[in-house]
């Protein structure tokens, strides 16, 4: 009887320990039902009624063809916001990462490393049908939040000029950034209600309405911008260079056509940026134009009715002295040089005679008018003016520079500008990356009859001098090589620029075309060497891409007529083969 | 009567509001799951099992069980062993043993299994005093599978299990020395086991358990998320399939942990008093067989089951509005999962069995 009454006594002991407790829990549900109650639904209202993001497209950016060159596309993230209920079906989640292409333990160190439990990214930009078959195994205590992704369809062929955005869907540099304004959406709100794994069950009222970025269309032909960053990509990586970039012109209305850099990277992959890659060199790079500049030398002389042609002869052999500097030319080009000559066999000496014997004012006033120096607005960001110092600073030993290419910058879409007004005999066009946008008409003509020669003697560069490599077949080029001593931190190196700058067909021009080859590492150096065949690869594709029709047939059939003759020269065994001939 | 004695129908009022919350808590989780009719369906072959097992357990003679006990004791020891080696891997923990499609855990049957063998250990001898040589084979029939549940891991069941253990062991009468001596090696050991054998996860869960605003988004959202459940549910709550906070899956564990929220914020502090009631009625008559018990193994076992399931009730909804820290304890009879109804209905039937002999 002893044990009963001590398990009696210890019932009473837990009945009253019971009683309380249900008095408590009675009380205290009576506080949270009744006294309390409102203030929970506040937060109940809190849970559901939500502000939601009406996610909505980024504009696009596309060709003068309309093919897309940047454009977003809905995506969706990975989002666990349960571990706990997440982690029921081992079997299904080992699928599912594989679907990832994750492993299962980076997926837990992910899921336990983090905070807050209701919101682990596991992964970003998922397309659609991983989306569905991740949907298909059944998970819980997981979701996908809609993002946007931006894409860039030609990827490294354009990533210097387009640029990229940010992660937060916004321009960062490049024509996305500068058109920043045009291309960016805004998100609209709505409320609505949802449900405790973010699930959308009501839309409740629209707050503001989404409107989608513009689209932008570019002057850019992609087709033109393939091969120009594919003959430039080949040939920095044959001459071992440092970099390099290609500017296509329309010489009739000043549309970019194409504008390649070397090297460069591929914006859909975060991990191949840097920021030498992303360096847009045409538009942001100033250099010296060195021998590319004579042309505009000889056009100044013949409008100052100094200098004509081929009366005006100039000796070469001794070398010339300015000042304390003494400049020579590549080789000793003897005397007796044209003016015509100076430009073909690319005369330092010449050239600066040449300078000397007309007012240094008629070649400032030349430079400047076809825009050395001037900033074209394309709309670019960090882009270059180039340098033109006016012609009161100009001492003795500043012409002289002045008259080869050094002591002026110009970034090679400026140079591609200047050789635009010879091409167009006078008439200044420009440039311009967007398409249908202020076309200007202004036809009017300075200097018409000196560029006029200029073109020619430009011709002959390509026939007989320092451009041959520059020939087309089948069509007349003119063009000008250039060679500069690169030039950094204000001192001079041993490396070389290798430009050059043409124009096809002469006649009516259509493609004016800039090479720039930035410290080649090969023995040659030479933008005749380096340059100019990259020029004949891009105009002959470009040429046959535009239907450009060829307007040098008598070149063409001289050259058939010699591999004619050539041919004979070999006995052919079969006669059939003759007969072709 | 002999009928209804051959059935194991000893109790008609204690069968009857077991099966009224039973099967009112298979409709409780209808709106738990989101109409998930297939889980009700599963649930409610669940609780027709778990009643043939009670009605087999009360048609038992108490003496009959008595002899068993041991037995009993030794086949879930060894299922617990088989847990650990064939165990359902979740997460980590392999708790699960599958019988014909329906998993199972073994560690809730011992909720019921250690008072009963701790009854019938301390029954035994001819004298019921406890001594030191009896405490400290209590103690081994409570560790011996609380080391295979903590290798589990699973620190909570273990916990519980401990708890019981406890309670038979409090109700037998053990001496206030011992308690006091009980209560002091628990101070010393506690920081030693801490040291040397916790893994750095369960110390963690324990430092959530003591202050759950360390982990405001893990189980601190659980209890805000309850405690809006229910004080939004009001007086009269807000109706059947109406809960905003279990239909749009806000409160976590619905259908187990937090039922009783799901039920206070459709039924309202009304419901609240209706099932408080209901329980009660249950207690009452359990008190009722206890106090009617023959002898002293009787006693002790619907004693001590009594008291856990009281203290599982209390602690339930205590947890869910935001009384004690979320440890999980499911609600006796409405929460969902088979193994906790199994120990609950087996409880029940030996309560059963003890009123055959009064």
């Amino acid at each position: 009887m002893n044990n009963s009454t001590k398990i009696l006594s210890r019932k009473d002991f837990i009945t009253i320990l019971v009683v309380l407790s249900v008095i408590i829990i009675l009380w205290r549900c009576f506080t949270l039902q009744y006294t309390e109650s409102k203030k929970y639904s506040g937060l109940l209202e809190n849970n559901v009624i939500k502000e939601r993001i009406i996610l909505t497209n980024r504009g696009s950016i596309v060709d003068r063809n309309n093919n897309i060159l940047a454009e977003s596309l809905q995506m969706d993230a990975l989002i666990i916001n349960d571990t706990e209920k997440f982690y029921k079906n081992k079997n299904n989640i080992i699928k599912m990462c594989n679907l990832l292409n994750i492993t299962y333990k980076s997926l837990v160190k992910q899921t336990d490393g983090k905070e807050n439990k209701k919101y682990i990214r596991i992964k970003r930009y998922l397309d659609s049908e991983v989306v569905n078959e991740i949907k298909k195994l059944n998970l819980s205590g997981l979701y996908f939040e809609k993002e946007m992704q931006r894409f860039y369809p030609e990827g490294e062929v354009l990533a210097p000029l387009i640029g990229k955005t940010n992660n937060n869907h916004e321009g960062q540099m490049g024509l996305e950034l500068s058109f920043d304004e045009l291309l960016s959406e805004e998100n609209g709100i709505k409320i609505v209600k949802q449900d405790g794994n973010g699930k959308i069950v009501k839309e409740i009222r629209l707050v503001k309405q989404p409107k989608e970025g513009k689209n932008l269309e570019l002057t850019i032909d992609i087709r033109l911008q393939y091969v120009a960053y594919r003959e430039l990509k080949k040939q920095v990586n044959k001459v071992n260079a440092k970099a390099g970039s290609v500017v296509i012109l329309d010489s009739i209305n000043g549309d970019i056509l194409a504008i390649a850099n070397y090297p460069s990277y591929d914006p859909n992959l975060p991990g191949s940026y840097s920021d030498e890659k992303a360096k847009n060199r045409a538009i942001i790079e100033s250099i010296e134009p060195a021998s590319t500049i004579k042309p505009f030398v000889l056009a100044a002389g013949l409008h100052s009715k100094k200098i004509s042609l081929f009366n005006s002869k100039y000796d070469t052999s001794a070398g010339l002295r300015v000042g304390n500097y003494s400049i020579t030319d590549w080789k000793n080009l003897g005397d007796g040089l044209t003016a015509e000559d100076v430009v073909v066999y690319s005369s330092n000496i010449g050239s600066v005679k040449m300078a000397q014997s007309f007012d240094k004012k008629i070649y400032y006033n030349l430079l400047e008018y076809v825009g050395i120096g001037e900033k074209i607005d394309i709309n670019f960001p960090a882009e270059q003016d180039g340098q033109l110092n006016h012609y009161s600073g100009w001492d003795k030993t500043k012409l002289a520079t002045h008259a080869y290419g050094y002591g002026l910058k110009t970034t090679p879409l400026q140079l591609a500008k200047a050789y635009a007004v010879i091409a167009n005999e006078g008439q200044v066009i420009n440039p311009r990356i967007i398409k249908n946008k202020n076309f200007n008409e202004d036809k009017t003509k300075k200097y018409e009859n000196s560029f006029n020669k200029v073109k020619d003697v430009l011709k002959k560069v390509v026939t007989k001098g320092g451009g041959r490599k520059a020939s087309v077949e089948g069509y007349s080029v003119g063009g000008k090589t250039g060679t500069a001593r690169a030039y950094t931190d204000g001192n001079y190196t041993k490396e070389h620029i290798s430009i050059f700058s043409g124009m096809t067909p002469i006649e009516k021009t259509k493609l004016i075309i800039v090479v720039v080859i930035n410290e080649p590492r090969t023995e040659q150096y030479f933008g005749s060497e380096v340059a100019a065949p990259v020029f004949k690869k891009i105009a002959t594709d470009s040429l046959r891409i535009l239907n450009v029709s060829p307007d040098n047939i008598l070149d063409f059939q001289e050259k058939v007529s010699i591999e004619i003759e050539n041919s004979k020269k070999y006995t052919f065994k079969n006669p059939e083969v003759r007969n072709v001939f | 009567m002999i009928s209804k004695k051959l059935f194991g129908i000893t109790d008609f009022t204690l069968l009857l509001f077991v099966m009224i919350i039973s099967v009112f808590g298979l409709v409780l989780l209808y709106s738990a799951t989101n109409q998930d009719i297939d889980i009700v369906i599963r649930q409610g072959t669940k609780l027709s099992f778990c009643f043939v097992i009670m009605l087999l357990i009360g048609s038992l003679d108490s003496n009959k069980l008595r002899l068993i006990t041991p037995y009993l004791y030794t086949i879930c020891l060894l299922l617990l062993v088989m847990t650990l080696f064939w165990g359902h891997d979740t997460k980590g923990a392999k708790r699960w043993i599958v019988f014909f499609g329906f998993s199972f855990q073994v560690s809730e049957i011992f909720k019921i299994i250690i008072p009963l063998t701790l009854a019938w250990f301390l029954s035994y001898s001819d004298y019921n005093e406890i001594d030191l040589k009896k405490l400290f084979v209590s103690f081994i029939i409570i560790f011996l599978p609380l080391v295979f549940i903590l290798k589990q891991p699973d620190l909570g069941t273990s916990a519980i299990i401990l708890t019981c253990g406890l309670i038979t062991i409090f109700l037998a009468g053990i001496g206030y020395i011992y308690m006091c001596s009980l209560l002091g090696l628990f101070l010393i050991v506690t920081p030693l086991m801490w040291k040397f054998f916790l893994l750095p996860y369960q110390k963690v869960r324990i430092l959530t358990l003591i202050d759950p605003n360390t982990d405001p988004l893990g189980s601190g959202y659980h209890i805000i998320q309850s405690k809006i459940a229910v004080g939004s549910g009001g007086f009269f709550g807000k109706g059947f399939l109406n809960g905003t906070q279990s239909q749009l899956e806000f409160l976590p564990e619905r259908g187990t942990d937090f039922i009783f929220s799901v039920f206070a914020e459709e039924f309202g502090f009304l419901g609240v008093v209706i099932l408080l009631l209901l329980y009660l009625v249950i207690v009452i008559r359990c008190l009722h067989i206890t106090s009617r018990a023959k002898n002293y193994f009787s006693r002790l076992v619907s004693g001590s089951i009594t008291t856990i399931f009281i203290l599982l009730i209390i602690t339930n909804i205590s947890m869910t509005v935001g009384l004690l820290p979320v440890v999980g304890v499911t609600l006796p009879l409405l929460s969902l999962g088979g193994s906790s109804l199994l120990s609950i209905f087996m409880a029940f039937g030996i309560m059963l069995s003890i009123n055959r002999r009064n």
